[in-house]
């Protein structure tokens, strides 16, 4: 299979994005006769070339992070210039994986939707999506090595059989909402201080901790 | 009520759609309010590129100094902030987005518990009520709404707030007057 792969991160080689879109790929290489191709939304300026490209593929992983509860501007000015093709992708298939920085994949939930319907309008097939949640920075070591392992799995398996294993999608994003045992502990962290502690030190090694507060807008 | 209505209709050729929104200026005008209007579109706003500068190097601003500096500032300065535009592909446009996508300075890094969710901690008192204007235009339909809706209730929860209404230009604009007229 020939996999057509948008990332959609504004940060493009340097995203979270793309350190989860690497694990899956190489899984996804241990399928025979398989290959791929990376696109990068964010910078480029022919979004209809882009959009050309993708309805002339047969699968396309489009990925990217959540931005404001749904899609980057720049991920969204790319299904805008899908619009010539509104009912024209059918021999299209269509998968996506959003991930975020809040743990709970429910922020993910109204954007998966979205991306269900997008596939709809094109006419393509939909394969589904991938959610995940709590993703931690690549520049700072970002994925652990269970979370590689499991996108490696995870990229395996399509590049068998062409779908996502929906218990390895399900694993991902085991439940929609932190427990309460653990809504309980996040506050504790919190009341404590030790939730802001990663922040605060984000914040002194880029020299704005003192101003950690400002509201330059009043 | 001090109310900002962000246009972010891409297209000046869709006159109709920033013909309603001056309208419903004029209208909720002549009931006492101040009613400003940014046309997006006419504006330089560059794409978040994600860098963080705004929570990690100059807390509460982006720094990238485009005109979204005028819309945060009259943003957290507004009773109320409707946004608006024609759906596109399903969603609202790409240029209202690019606009939205630098609202994370108005929040802190710092995250708590809201609604048993994790939320950012607010960085100001007091934030807006939400609004939003749609037009189906020829290809959106009712689930489109519902899904924008979904994503503009999850927005202001984020932002500690609440969406007031999601209207669509079907209606009447003095309708819609009245409605806020309302709230
Ligand atoms: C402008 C902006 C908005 C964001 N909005 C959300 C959000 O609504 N919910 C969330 O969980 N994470 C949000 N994030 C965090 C990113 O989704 C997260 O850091 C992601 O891993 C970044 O991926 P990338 O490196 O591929 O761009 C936001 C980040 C930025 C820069």
């Amino acid at each position: 299979m020939k996999l057509m792969v948008y990332n959609g991160s504004p940060r493009k080689e340097s995203s979270n994005t793309k350190m989860l879109l690497d694990s899956f790929l190489k899984g996804f290489m241990r399928g025979r006769g398989n290959s791929y191709q990376i696109l990068y939304i964010a910078g480029e300026n022919r979004m209809s070339h882009l959009a050309e490209i993708l309805a002339g593929s047969e699968t396309a992983l489009i990925a990217f992070p959540l931005y404001i509860d749904c899609m980057p501007a720049v991920t969204m000015s790319f299904f805008e210039s899908l619009e010539p093709y509104i009912g024209f992708m059918k021999n299209t298939r269509l998968c996506f994986l959003v991930q975020s920085g809040f743990p709970e994949p429910l922020h993910s939930r109204p954007v998966e939707r979205y991306l269900e319907k997008l596939t709809k309008r094109l006419g393509a097939q939909y394969i589904g999506a991938i959610i995940r949640g709590g993703v931690r920075s690549a520049s700072r070591g970002g994925c652990s090595r269970k979370l590689s392992v499991r996108f490696e799995l995870l990229g395996e398996s399509f590049g068998k059989t062409g779908t996502f294993d929906s218990e390895l999608v399900k694993g991902l994003a085991p439940r929609d909402r932190l427990s309460s045992p653990v809504l309980q502990t996040v506050n504790l962290l919190d009341k404590i201080g030790f939730l802001d502690r990663m922040w605060e030190k984000s914040l002194k090694e880029n020299g704005g901790f003192s101003k950690r507060y400002d509201r330059p807008y009043l | 009520m001090k109310i900002l209505i962000l246009n972010g209709n891409p297209d000046e050729g869709n006159v109709h759609f920033d013909k309603y929104l001056e309208e419903l200026q004029s209208s909720l005008g002549e009931t006492g309010h101040d009613v400003e209007i940014f046309l997006l579109r006419e504006m330089d706003i560059q794409y978040c590129d994600g860098c963080h500068g705004c929570w990690l190097r100059t807390p509460g601003e982006c720094l990238v100094s485009d005109h979204t500096q005028l819309i945060r500032k009259s943003f957290v300065n507004s009773d109320l902030v409707i946004s608006a535009s024609p759906i596109r592909m399903g969603f609202i446009s790409s240029l209202l987005k690019k606009g939205k996508d630098k609202f994370i300075p108005l929040v802190l890094p710092f995250v708590r518990v809201e609604n048993g969710e994790i939320h950012h901690k607010p960085r100001y008192d007091k934030y807006p009520l939400l609004g939003f204007i749609l037009d189906k235009g020829l290809d959106g339909d009712n689930e489109d709404v519902e899904i924008i809706s979904q994503i503009a209730e999850r927005n202001a929860m984020q932002l500690g707030t609440h969406l007031s209404f999601v209207s669509l230009t079907s209606k009447e604009e003095g309708e819609l007057a009245d409605e806020i007229n309302g709230l």
